[in-house]
């Protein structure tokens, strides 16, 4: 997916496969949240190289220091 | 303001009854709601009967606990016991009341505090403004022409309109933080699976969080020091022992290394949140700065998981009654359904290791000064936003400078400040490293005490 806006049979055929109908009066707000979660995609760039550990939620171990705690 | 501290120390020492805080607050409720919108629901013949209940053990010679009368109010996705949890949707208004409180409900009330009511939330928690088509907007108690903040829109104004002491909210994104910051209030997202989210209506399970709204430092410490403690209901919660911060809470932060946060944070011109984050370092010391170069990657992780995480929580509704949404979370949750999977992947690696550049970043520095909003409550209806040079929509960016840090569950706190010459608040963040809360609220303490933060009371 590049910057040109999806189209609506793009749309439609994205919506299908997720079981959607995205009603005609919601499409302009769906390009328009899809073109900006793709602008955060390239965001994500300088923290995924070529990554292979993909991680869970953050759920911190409850040990005491071994979460990189400051001494303070 | 009427202080929870202040309030639950008159009532017990038998200064002021249960009954008599409470009644003051439904009637501040009563005189200011028709304004400001923050109570969805009240309940007051529960909060007179608690109260009775309360006066009546203090005459016994019962200790009534440390927030003895104390009236609070929660976000309207905590389940109360024969409400409807709406989580501000028109969609969850068929669901049958709640039968039971939420833990963090029933803890604050082991404590002696008295509910008096739920609050205005933007629906299902994916908002950053307090603008809901169902409900109305939650209004601004310094101008009621001005956005809350959201989605705790209700417990921003109702503890910045002084009609509770202490509110709960839910923060996934900044949800705590942005309306503590544009209703001049301090308001504290803990870490990750400190507090249990038992009996809440969920958003985004991986980056949910719940936590205190309250008028001072003193009482966002002793309502999270009652919220403390594990509970099994909560897959996530951390089985940590509570670790209470109010005895330590004027200890100040000899030794504490404190910096300020740049690169992202500072990269636009913001210059109310930037001279609110300069009168903040100057008083805590931190003379230094730590570039943060994975935050703008943290902060698009968030976006991404949150957006697909969410959509797929009201699939089934976004197939069986989707003009029953809120347009503006409508459009986003359709979206986030059509994310392609290796987005959300991605996201959640670059998730892992922004989490990884912070952890080292804690071996250096203990503490981290950030703005929390690029700007005080804009009008009602602002619909974008300048950002980076480009016109942005203000719903998803209000939050921008919050979401670096809960998208990696660290605990953060907006404290309120008042710049010479503006009419509103805004918030400043400080952020810790996982489970030290702790400095987070020693340093909101050292900065009520040296006058740099405060919560006014609202004009409301």
């Amino acid at each position: 997916m590049d910057d040109t806006p999806i189209t609506d049979a793009e749309l439609d055929a994205l919506a299908t496969l997720a079981g959607l109908t995205i009603p005609a009066h919601c499409r302009d707000g769906v390009r328009l949240h899809l073109a900006t979660a793709h602008r955060m995609l390239h965001a994500l760039e300088p923290l995924t190289g070529d990554a292979d550990d993909l991680a869970l939620a953050p759920v911190f171990d409850p040990a005491p220091g071994n979460d990189g705690a400051g001494s303070a | 303001m009427n202080g929870a501290s202040a309030l639950a120390g008159a009532v017990r020492r038998g200064e002021l009854s249960a009954g008599e805080t409470v009644a003051r607050a439904l009637h501040r409720i009563d005189a200011a709601n028709g304004t400001i919108n923050a109570f969805t629901a009240v309940v007051a013949e529960r909060a007179r009967a608690r109260a009775a209940a309360l006066d009546r053990g203090l005459a016994a010679g019962e200790d009534p606990g440390p927030l003895a009368g104390v009236p609070f109010a929660v976000k309207n996705l905590f389940d109360v016991a024969g409400l409807t949890t709406t989580a501000g949707s028109l969609i969850n208004r068929d669901l049958p009341p709640a039968a039971v409180d939420a833990v963090l409900v029933r803890r604050l009330e082991a404590a002696g505090a008295v509910l008096v009511g739920s609050l205005h939330m933007g629906e299902y928690a994916y908002d950053f403004t307090g603008e809901n088509a169902h409900d109305g907007p939650c209004r601004n108690p310094h101008d009621p022409g001005r956005m809350t903040g959201g989605s705790s829109s209700g417990a921003g104004a109702a503890v910045g309109g002084g009609l509770v002491p202490v509110a709960l909210g839910s923060d996934t994104n900044g949800s705590i933080r942005v309306p503590a910051s544009l209703c001049g209030v301090f308001g504290l997202k803990p870490t990750y699976g400190r507090l249990p989210r038992t009996g809440t209506y969920p958003f985004c399970d991986s980056l949910d969080h719940v936590g205190p709204l309250a008028a001072t430092a003193t009482d966002l410490a002793l309502a999270y020091d009652a919220l403390q403690g594990f509970d099994r209901g909560d897959p996530a919660c951390a089985r940590r022992a509570p670790e209470p911060v109010l005895a330590t809470l004027t200890a100040g932060l000899d030794g504490v290394r404190v910096a300020r946060a740049g690169g992202f944070f500072a990269a636009e011109d913001y210059p109310q949140a930037r001279a609110a984050v300069d009168r903040v370092c100057a008083a805590l010391g931190a003379d230094r700065e730590e570039s943060l170069p994975g935050a703008a990657a943290g902060r698009a992780a968030a976006y991404l998981v949150t957006n697909a995480e969410g959509a797929a929580l009201h699939c089934r509704h976004l197939r069986e009654r989707v003009n029953d949404f809120d347009p503006d979370t409508r459009d986003r949750f359709l979206a986030g359904a059509l994310l392609p999977a290796g987005w959300y992947l991605q996201a959640q690696a670059a998730r892992r290791a922004w989490r990884e550049e912070m952890a080292t970043l804690f071996r250096r520095t203990d503490l981290l000064v950030a703005p929390c909003t690029p700007c005080p409550a804009p009008p009602i209806g602002t619909r974008h936003l300048e950002l980076a040079g480009r016109r942005e929509l203000l719903r998803p960016n209000l939050g921008l400078f919050t979401q670096p840090f809960s998208c990696i569950g660290l605990p953060a706190l907006s404290v309120p400040l008042w710049l010479p010459g503006e009419a509103l608040p805004i918030g400043v963040q400080l952020v810790a490293a996982p489970w030290r809360e702790d400095l987070c609220l020693r340093a909101a303490q050292v900065l009520a005490e040296a006058g740099v933060a405060e919560a006014r009371p609202g004009v409301v």
